[in-house]
């Protein structure tokens, strides 16, 4: 069972050990976020419902080259800090920049398919590459990081159903980038779909409106 | 707009300030709500209508008085008008550029105005030379030469001190053109406002803060008091919060002390007056 | 003088503890990453959220975001065309509201970043450095800044020796006190304090109490204006 709370709403009392998006004080546990907030299995959590995108070791992630340095690619991942990709991730063996440019293998604006695998306190965040790291496709959409968080963990698997309904190629990272392959009437309805997202009020629901739309 | 220019504390310093107040007193030996030793030399600029010299603890500040002519503003015709302008000069402290006033000197000049115009101590009806025309314009210039903490307390000690010993030349109308007169009055005086500025550092309320303890503080509260001990003006700044009972806890302690520092500020101005 | 509270109703007819209409909603400014709107009295004012964004030029921190904060008024906003050069009052709110909000927010999650906060004021009614700090609060809720309490602002005053609660333009010019008090409910917190006029001690004390009632009330306005825009009608699920 889930409760709308905004920053300050009272959101449990006790001796919960485990909690997130929440401030304790004094035994009880306040919502830091607008979002829906859940008490359940001794946990206590906020899902936010805004708000940018903020890296955790581990998130799938689709990003935009900036930036080619010899020895490394300057990544804007869709957050209010920046993702780097060492040269070396991007070929077989270890390179010699002097031998090698990276700008032979990646130009800015190039979308890659990427992991975060390190993160240090103010500074750029390191990224891995997944194994087809290139993305290509005919169409990119941007959704809010909470929605596609929120989708990529649904238990009913919105994006397959998406892709069986539309035909069309969809890879989507945690911080809200869809990149989508296909016919035109394939994006267009994506494209009703995304609005969909947009507009929807909350999370509930979410799927069904989704799937409304794609008839 | 630019992040805070100050000492950066090293974590050892700041907790030995801490420590400090933890036990009761400020990290120069002083107790908690005890002001630092202020000295207030009136008089020390010749030629300004009016001036004071403050020293308060390391913090040191000079006012000026300097009065000119203007027309009155337009809803208050029958009022003299009062410009307070504050700079921190370059010469307080290895931080401080040259440039012009930022925010922070803007805060400390409108606090110090607030502190002097709604204690009604200047009486701004005596300022007028001919009502809708031509009145003076008061100018209190504040400049801090050295830098350590409560740059509100020490100008406006010093402002209301150079406002209290003033004294300008009289202008007539002389058709229609201001005339300077060889008579000379004093600035209408009608009452005293002074200034406590107190800094909430961690859960220690402190009277007073010095350089370092205001560059940990988490906020601060300014309050001025007029002869009959009423608020007259406020200013809370800094970004963390105060509680309710510590703001209720300050003005009292507030009404407490605003006498003896009352005092001190009439016995300079008699000092001076005696001694010259 | 004398005639600014008359058996016991101000000049524009609301109770010593009235507020004034107050409409607040949430989410205007599309490509902000938070905003909101108030109209309060005949104040009417945006506040857009920007951030928080890498900035490696300005001076940053190692701690948390650095926030800067513009309270700008239009040319049109008041009686007498305002210059729309940052006057010395409006550089001054711009840093109050500025530390009111910041108290708020928890920010060592976004180290070397930098959170803009644009307050635009439409049209200016008197109070309108708290109504400033009631909207950019929800706005930066929107913004998904992580963050303590709502922040609520009034201004409180005295007119004609009677203490009263959100001054109208009128009070302020003419009354004998203005206090502007903003708040942090759930810790018993006051985030922004300024005051001039003269009042005893145990005034400002009993001043005090009657904003904090008040802002009780502007927090169920902001957030019914927050749940206008997220929340669905179904409460439970």
């Amino acid at each position: 069972m889930s409760k709308s709370v905004v920053p300050g709403d009272l959101v449990a009392r006790g001796n919960y050990r485990i909690y997130s998006n929440v401030i304790k004080n004094d035994g009880e546990f306040y919502s830091i976020f607008v979002g829906n907030a859940e008490v359940a299995g001794g946990r206590v959590r906020v899902t936010r419902l805004s708000g940018p995108y903020i890296p955790k070791i581990g998130d799938q992630i689709i990003g935009m080259i900036t930036d080619v340095q010899p020895l490394a690619a300057t990544v804007d991942i869709n957050s209010y800090i920046n993702g780097y990709i060492m040269a070396n991730a991007f070929y077989k063996r270890r390179i010699d920049p002097s031998k090698r440019d990276l700008s032979e293998k990646i130009r800015v604006g190039d979308l890659l398919n990427a992991r975060v695998s390190r993160i240090e306190r103010g500074r750029d965040v390191s990224l891995s590459l997944e194994q087809r790291w290139r993305v290509d496709g005919d169409a990119i959409f941007y959704i809010s990081p909470a929605k596609a968080a929120y989708l990529l963990k649904s238990k009913s698997n919105i994006i397959s159903k998406v892709k069986a309904s539309t035909g069309a190629g969809i890879v989507m990272g945690i911080n809200g980038v869809i990149v989508v392959k296909g016919e035109k009437d394939s994006i267009s309805k994506i494209s009703e779909a995304v609005k969909v997202i947009e507009n929807h009020t909350g999370l509930y629901g979410l799927e069904d409106a989704i799937m409304e739309v794609l008839g | 707009m630019m992040p805070k220019k100050g000492p950066i504390i090293s974590n050892l310093r700041r907790d030995q300030i801490l420590k400090s107040l933890k036990e009761g007193k400020h990290i120069d030996g002083r107790d908690l709500l005890d002001q630092r030793s202020i000295m207030i030399v009136p008089g020390i600029i010749e030629k300004a209508e009016g001036s004071a010299m403050v020293k308060l603890g390391d913090t040191h500040v000079i006012a000026g008085v300097k009065v000119g002519l203007s027309t009155p503003f337009p809803d208050t015709p029958n009022e003299g008008i009062l410009i307070v302008n504050a700079e921190v000069l370059p010469t307080a402290s290895e931080y401080q550029e040259p440039g012009p006033p930022d925010e922070d000197s803007i805060e400390l000049a409108r606090v110090v105005d607030r502190g002097i115009r709604e204690s009604k101590m200047v009486d701004f009806s005596k300022l007028v030379i001919e009502p809708g025309k031509q009145v003076y314009t008061v100018f209190v210039d504040i400049s801090v030469l050295g830098m350590d903490g409560n740059l509100f307390d020490a100008s406006s000690y010093a402002a209301v001190v150079a406002l209290m010993t003033a004294s300008f030349n009289t202008y007539k109308l002389v058709d229609g053109i201001p005339v300077k007169t060889d008579d000379k009055i004093a600035m209408p005086i009608s009452d005293l406002g002074v200034s406590l500025t107190f800094a909430r550092i961690g859960d220690t309320i402190a009277l007073d803060p010095t350089w370092e303890e205001e560059s940990i503080m988490d906020a601060r509260l300014t309050a001025v008091y007029d002869s009959e001990g009423r608020l007259c003006a406020m200013q809370k700044g800094g970004s963390g919060g105060l509680k309710i009972d510590d703001v209720f806890q300050i003005v009292d302690v507030g009404k407490a002390k605003y006498l003896d520092i009352r005092k001190k500020i009439v016995e300079a101005i008699e000092n001076a007056k005696s001694g010259s | 003088m004398g005639n600014l509270i008359v058996d016991g109703k101000r000049t524009d007819g609301r109770g010593i503890l009235d507020l004034r209409p107050l409409k607040l909603e949430v989410g205007s400014i599309k490509n902000a990453a938070g905003s909101a709107y108030i109209e309060h009295g005949k104040n009417k004012i945006y506040v857009a959220v920007y951030g928080p964004k890498d900035s490696h030029r300005y001076g940053t921190s190692m701690e948390k975001a650095v926030i800067r904060c513009r309270y700008h008024m239009s040319p049109f906003s008041t009686d007498e065309r305002k210059s729309p050069q940052p006057s010395r009052r409006e550089i001054e709110i711009s840093k109050v509201i500025r530390d009111a909000l910041e108290s708020s927010l928890i920010l060592d999650e976004f180290p070397k970043t930098l959170l803009d906060i644009y307050v635009e004021v439409l049209q200016s009614d008197g109070g309108s450095r708290s109504a400033s700090i009631s909207a950019a609060s929800i706005a930066l809720a929107d913004a998904g800044i992580p963050m303590k309490d709502l922040v609520e602002a009034v201004a409180v005053g005295k007119v004609d020796g009677t203490l009263v609660v959100d001054l109208s333009d009128k009070e302020d010019k003419e009354g004998e006190v203005d206090l502007p008090i903003a708040f942090m409910l759930n810790e018993n917190m006051i985030t922004l304090l300024q005051m001039d006029g003269k009042m005893t001690v145990e005034e400002f004390k009993e001043a005090v109490k009657m904003a904090m009632e008040a802002a009780k009330k502007i927090k169920e306005k902001q957030k019914e204006a927050l749940g206008k825009k997220y929340f669905e009608k179904v409460d439970e699920k």
